[in-house]
């Protein structure tokens, strides 16, 4: 018994382990998909968010805080969980006159984000939106924790603006999100524009 | 991260299927291209060789925490004890099915379900971890090392009863093929 397991051992593997070490590898592949495919899933749910007043329909990341109640914008939905800057999706309708182009729009945005502190326009670019010409304004400013008592450092952050117009109004989609992770999450962007109806 | 705002179950099999999985399977590769089968003579040798696999695992894991620019020593201290602790205890679980394989023929499911079975404890603790947290036990604190305590101490009287159970068996058709003969 015991030469015969030495003579097993000389020769490597019996056959039954080498099947195990294979399957083990299936196995590990297959849990790894199931986790790649859970992240991928959780990271892309989204929900749909509706505002019938003002005509707006868009997809958002589920779990994020929704606001329509600020008259500054229709609607707005943050990530409760980003720190130290919640990742912001947001819309905005601006009443204008007839024969108003984005570009008016983007100056007058430029304008009122002035008041952000150090506020810096880094781009406008024109772009397409749902077969509709628009803008892109990308710019940054430093986000300030207006308590002195929570001692927060300032944070950069980076914005887009996509400015479009419908009719007698124009549409203001903003993402703002800290600047280091602007690039990664600009996916997050990016869907939303894609599934926003007007 | 992204499976912070997830439920209990989606929160393990997600732990599981990511951590618990690329964890015991590294232990796994560490022991299977190295000593197996040949070093392998009885069932606590894959235990033996497992745990100086998880040691190895538990210490680059620490590493980002030794070479923290900003460290603090208590936390720090006990977070390396927890890293160490639960990577040592959940790797008896590869080096049982390792031993076991080593000694005799199992079925071909039989280290894959060993895997699973690591990877799954490993997503069990990640997910208490976080409801101990979230219920008011710190994981940076003593609790934290108790919980990881207790859990170990669950996988390693289990694999110490499977080990007795097998040796038992096995003594006891050793002892049948002597009658035999």
């Amino acid at each position: 018994m015991s030469i015969r397991t030495l003579d097993e051992r000389q020769l490597g593997l019996r056959r039954s382990q080498v099947v195990n070490s294979l399957v083990i590898l299936l196995v590990a592949a297959g849990l790894m998909g199931i986790g790649v495919l859970m992240r991928s899933s959780t990271l892309a749910a989204t929900q749909e968010l509706v505002q019938d007043e003002a005509g707006i329909r868009a997809q958002i990341p589920v779990n994020w805080l929704v606001d329509t109640d600020d008259p500054r914008f229709v609607l707005q939905a943050q990530d409760p969980s980003a720190v130290p800057f919640k990742t912001t999706l947001r819309v905005a309708i601006l009443p204008v006159g007839e024969g108003a182009s984005p570009r008016n729009v983007v100056e007058f945005l430029i304008l009122q984000r002035a008041a952000l502190s150090a506020f810096r326009v880094l781009s406008i670019e024109s772009i397409t939106l749902n077969e509709q010409s628009a803008l892109e304004m990308n710019y940054a400013y430093v986000e300030e924790e207006p308590n002195p008592f929570l001692s927060a450092l300032p944070v950069v952050v980076q914005g887009r603006d996509v400015v479009v117009i419908r009719g007698q109004q124009a549409i203001v989609a903003t993402f703002l999100e800290e600047r280091s992770r602007f690039i990664a999450n600009e996916f997050l962007f990016d869907n939303f524009l894609t599934t926003l109806e007007y | 991260m992204w499976l912070a705002e997830a439920g209990f179950f989606t929160r393990v099999l997600g732990y599981t299927c990511t951590v618990g999985v690329t964890s015991e399977l590294l232990k796994y590769i560490a022991i299977r291209y190295t000593i197996f089968p040949s070093r392998i003579r009885t069932r606590l040798d894959g235990l033996a060789y497992s745990v100086a696999a998880s040691v190895g695992y538990a210490a680059v894991l620490n590493l980002h925490l030794v070479f923290d620019p900003d460290p603090t020593v208590t936390a720090d201290a006990q977070r390396i004890a927890i890293n160490f602790i639960s990577q040592v205890g959940f790797g008896l679980i590869m080096g049982f099915f390792l031993g076991e394989l080593a000694l005799h023929d199992r079925p071909a499911l039989f280290l894959g379900a060993g895997l699973a079975l690591g990877a799954l404890a490993n997503g069990l603790y990640i997910a208490f971890r976080a409801i101990a947290a979230g219920s008011g036990f710190s994981v940076s604190n003593l609790n934290g090392l108790i919980l990881v305590v207790f859990f170990v101490l669950g996988v390693a009287l289990a694999v110490n009863f499977l080990i007795r159970t097998f040796d038992a068996r096995d003594a006891a058709l050793q002892g049948e093929r002597q009658m035999i003969s």
